[in-house]
């Protein structure tokens, strides 16, 4: 174990990031259900979100991350590095339609996979010795969702006391056995954001994790705050909007902390805004302290949609109906057209890759439509490098559908996590 | 029942039946007149025009397509099917990728007035039609149209365990249109709804006796017919020998009567039991609508969720051989499939997903795929509360593919299923000769996510273009 806080230290240093102490707290309790894995894992989650500046290790190398937590040289992206430890396998996914980062699907694309990341994805040779899995049908990278409701155990959920908790993490609520997150991952997400509970002004640190494994992808992707009537409340201040907007005005200037991070963009910025009135509140805030972020469940936020795209915020929506109202369908088309990078809500899973299909169907782009439940997701999630793309160095988390994704007639036939096969599937 | 129509006359079932409705029946036309017989014989020029639809793709009936095919039109009915139909030089052409039946939604509340439809007062002969909202909700009809839905089976009365009789609806973009109500009596609807077992299973067998009380209804007014019919018979036969010997029985008469007087007795009359006309049973409206359902007249529809009231019912449905249930939402009946096969009970499933327990049980989007595979015959309808679900049916059933029902069966289930089941197969369901021209031209495959409508037709007639939204 200690190997392993060792690597975990080297790793984040290099990424300068303000957690780097953290490393011994998360590795020390290694009782807990986050640390069931291997040390491949705690590795993982200080070396991506928290540096989002950079690649992570996770993300960037073809290598392998051996038992003793030592990153190996990189080298040829499928040469074994000769560890001790069994051999690394390869393992490749022939799959009728390959969909790439580019929006290009590729016919029998070939996705090269080793030790839980992608080494190779395109119209590249099986190689020799590799486990082959043919597809017939199409293969994405695993569903991102940019904000989930109710992945937390419920008391998470409510929290009504500390209207302000910058420092929380809500990550440390995570609970891998949650049975929703199965149901999750079996609807081919792969990777969701847990945020703090929309009743607190600031709720913390949102965390992205695994569906499957346990793995945590991120323990601090964003500072998280409520700008939303549930944050005001009667029983403690703030009571108002404007109490709530007075109190942001004088933290977003504090010179070190939290909000400081947020202001310098070290730390993501995730903000609840359901009313219209409450996105305008959010952007001016945003607009005198130079903040910018992603804007969680305002379904008519395509009102303001070019207001949102100068700020340069992001916006996540809640579940539209499978036939929207003319005007939420007018809001939407209007923030497609101010291209404003857009991801939806995850609460029923059997609906998450629906919000895409109606987002294609009210005029979206299939990239869009598709980008907006992965990259696109991903990098609201601030985990875009390393989750939401078949690509090299990134994590090899992808879905086997039976047809196009954003056909509802679609089935999910595997999905994989990390190379792991984690539902589905014959092998 | 009131509502059964002859196949060739669905203008003259509608007609007829609105005459019923007071509100409705300024402008319709005598049922009685046989109005297709006279347009048959009527002059060419009076002819309804033809339209033509050229199909890439026909789906007939789910299962039975024909490639390049070319669907004749001759007023509201289609009048030839095939590849190589001859189109009339001059007839109106329209060309779409695919063609095929309007969608049937089996369990929706478009088109009704919304204090009817939570109505608690309703009684077994409370008709829906009665509570239709002609003017309402044209928005909501409109989405429906655009997903492809062109008839509804609508229920008023739902706070109520008998809901009453369903309306089939075609949907119009003005739903006073006389041919709109396709049938005003489709079905009689009921529901086993609660938290408490117990209740739901006594409100069964509450039903069912009801359905008992029905029957017994029906044979009371069978046996009046039959007394009837026998005394009018031997009313006859008597006359008939009294004109015959007249003159005797008079004089026999007269006999009697002087020997009584003679006697100092009074002359009592003989009397005959002929002279005792058989009573009529008192007409009830309810048991009427019961007993059509007790003997397979009109089908049952049954909304019920849980497993203690799906066996009370199954258990007890032998006693009523005649009856044509269709079980509405079984959401737990995956733990009952096979039962409900052997009992070839008819199910409407809503394919979405609902809370676990409670009054509703668990609804998974693998239910439809679970009881097709048992062998049970599965429709698809939109849970008959929010007339803004129909609109999202086809895409439902679309979902209900993804988890394993074949898309043929989910389009039956979306067409010629519930068209059966409610006794509207002889006008709606597929694209035959004969039928009402109720009929979707879209731009691809009818469950793809990315198919647009480009014309809705119901009963011949455009009620939708895409180009003109």
């Amino acid at each position: 174990m200690l190997s392993t806080i060792l690597a975990v230290t080297l790793a984040t240093a290099a990424c300068a990031t303000p957690f780097t102490g953290e490393s011994s707290i998360d590795a020390s309790t290694a009782q807990g259900p986050l640390a069931t894995h291997d040390a491949r894992v705690a590795t993982v989650q200080l070396t991506t979100g928290d540096c989002s500046s950079d690649f992570g290790v996770s993300t960037d190398i073809g290598g392998s991350w051996t038992p003793d937590g030592r990153v190996p040289e990189s080298g040829s992206a499928l040469a074994t590095d000769g560890v001790e430890a069994a051999p690394a396998q390869l393992l490749a996914i022939v799959a009728d339609q390959l969909h790439l980062p580019d929006g290009a699907t590729v016919k029998d694309g070939v996705l090269v996979v080793r030790d839980g990341v992608i080494v190779a994805a395109g119209e590249v040779d099986v190689p020799e010795g590799a486990r082959v899995v043919r597809h017939d049908g199409h293969v994405t990278a695993g569903l991102v969702a940019p904000y989930s409701a109710g992945y937390l155990p419920s008391d998470e959920s409510n929290e009504n006391t500390r209207p302000f908790l910058p420092d929380g993490r809500v990550v440390y609520g995570f609970d891998p056995e949650l049975p929703r997150l199965a149901d999750a991952l079996e609807q081919g997400v792969t990777t969701i954001v847990l945020p703090p509970a929309v009743s607190q002004v600031v709720g913390g640190r949102t965390g992205v994790v695994k569906t499957y494994g346990g793995h945590v992808v991120s323990r601090g992707a964003h500072l998280a705050l409520s700008m939303g009537s549930q944050a005001a409340n009667v029983t403690r201040a703030p009571t108002s909007y404007g109490g709530m907007v007075r109190a942001l005005d004088g933290l977003f200037t504090e010179p070190q902390g939290a909000y400081a991070e947020v202001a310098s963009g070290n730390l993501g910025l995730m903000t609840y805004v359901s009313e219209r009135h409450e996105v305008d509140r959010a952007l001016r805030l945003f607009a005198r302290h130079g903040l910018k972020g992603a804007l969680v469940g305002p379904s008519l936020a395509g009102e303001l949609a070019e207001r949102i795209a100068e700020s340069g915020c992001s916006v996540v929506l809640p579940t539209p109906d499978l036939v929207p109202n003319e005007r939420e369908r007018d809001a939407m088309v209007a923030l497609f057209e101010a291209k404003v990078a857009f991801g939806f809500w995850l609460n029923d899973p059997s609906r998450y890759r629906s919000s895409a299909i109606t987002a294609l169907r009210a005029g979206a782009t299939r990239d869009d439509a598709l980008n907006s439940i992965t990259s696109t997701a991903a990098k609201i999630a601030r985990v875009g490098t390393s989750v939401g793309q078949l690509a090299r160095g990134f994590d090899a988390d992808f879905v086997l559908w039976s047809g196009d994704p954003l056909e509802f007639t679609t089935t999910v036939e595997a999905v994989y996590v990390r190379g792991e096969l984690a539902f589905g599937g014959d092998q | 029942m009131r509502s059964i129509a002859t196949p060739l006359a669905p203008l003259v079932v509608a007609a007829g039946l609105f005459a019923a409705t007071p509100v409705l029946s300024a402008s319709a036309v005598d049922p009685l007149e046989p109005t297709f017989a006279q347009e048959e014989e009527a002059a060419p020029a009076e002819e309804p025009a033809l339209l033509a639809i050229r199909a890439a793709r026909l789906i007939v009936a789910p299962g039975r397509e024909i490639e390049n095919a070319i669907v004749l039109v001759r007023g509201d009915v289609i009048q030839a099917v095939g590849a190589d139909v001859a189109i009339p030089e001059g007839t109106e052409t329209v060309d779409a990728p695919v063609v095929c039946a309007g969608f049937v939604d089996a369990w929706s509340a478009l088109g009704l007035d919304r204090g009817s439809l939570f109505d608690r007062s309703t009684r077994p002969s409370t008709s829906s039609v009665d509570g239709l909202e002609v003017y309402g909700d044209d928005y909501l009809r409109d989405a429906a149209l655009q997903a492809g839905v062109t008839t509804v089976r609508s229920q008023i009365g739902l706070a109520g365990n008998v809901h009453g009789t369903s309306v089939a609806l075609r949907l119009f973009p003005d739903l006073s249109d006389e041919r709109a109500v396709l049938d005003p009596d489709a079905a009689l609807a009921m529901q086993v709804l609660g938290n408490d077992a117990l209740d739901r299973i006594g409100n069964v067998d509450r039903l069912l006796g009801q359905l008992e009380s029905g029957a017994a209804y029906l044979k009371a007014q069978r046996k009046y017919a039959a007394d009837l019919a026998e005394w009018e018979k031997k009313i006859a036969e008597l006359e008939e020998e009294l004109e015959k010997d007249f003159k005797k029985k008079k004089k026999d008469r007269d006999k009697e009567v002087a020997e009584a007087e003679e006697e100092g007795k009074e002359y009592k009359e003989e009397r005959y039991k002929e002279d005792k006309k058989p009573r009529a049973p008192r007409f009830d409206a309810d048991s009427e609508v019961l007993g059509a359902v007790a003997e397979g007249e009109l089908p049952l529809i049954l909304e019920l969720h849980r497993i203690p009231e799906m066996r009370t019912l199954l258990r007890r449905l032998p006693e009523f051989g005649r009856v044509r249930p269709i079980l509405a939402g079984v959401s737990d009946a995956r733990f009952v499939a096979d039962e409900l096969a052997a009992a070839g009970v008819v199910v409407i499933v809503n394919p979405t997903t609902q809370g676990e327990g409670g009054a509703f049980g668990s609804n998974h989007l693998e239910l439809a795929a679970d009881l097709d595979e048992a062998g049970v015959e599965v429709l698809f309808g939109s849970g008959g509360r929010d007339a803004s679900a129909t609109a999202a049916l086809p895409l439902l059933a679309a979902r209900a593919v993804a988890h394993g029902l074949s898309p043929e069966k989910a389009l039956y289930a979306l067409t010629l299923g519930p068209a059966r089941a409610l006794d509207l197969a002889d006008r709606i369901g597929s694209v035959e000769v004969g039928k009402q021209a109720d009929l979707l031209l879209l731009s691809g495959d009818p469950l793809s996510a990315t198919t647009r409508v480009q014309h809705v037709l119901i009963a011949g007639e455009k009620v939708l273009s895409a180009d003109a939204r």
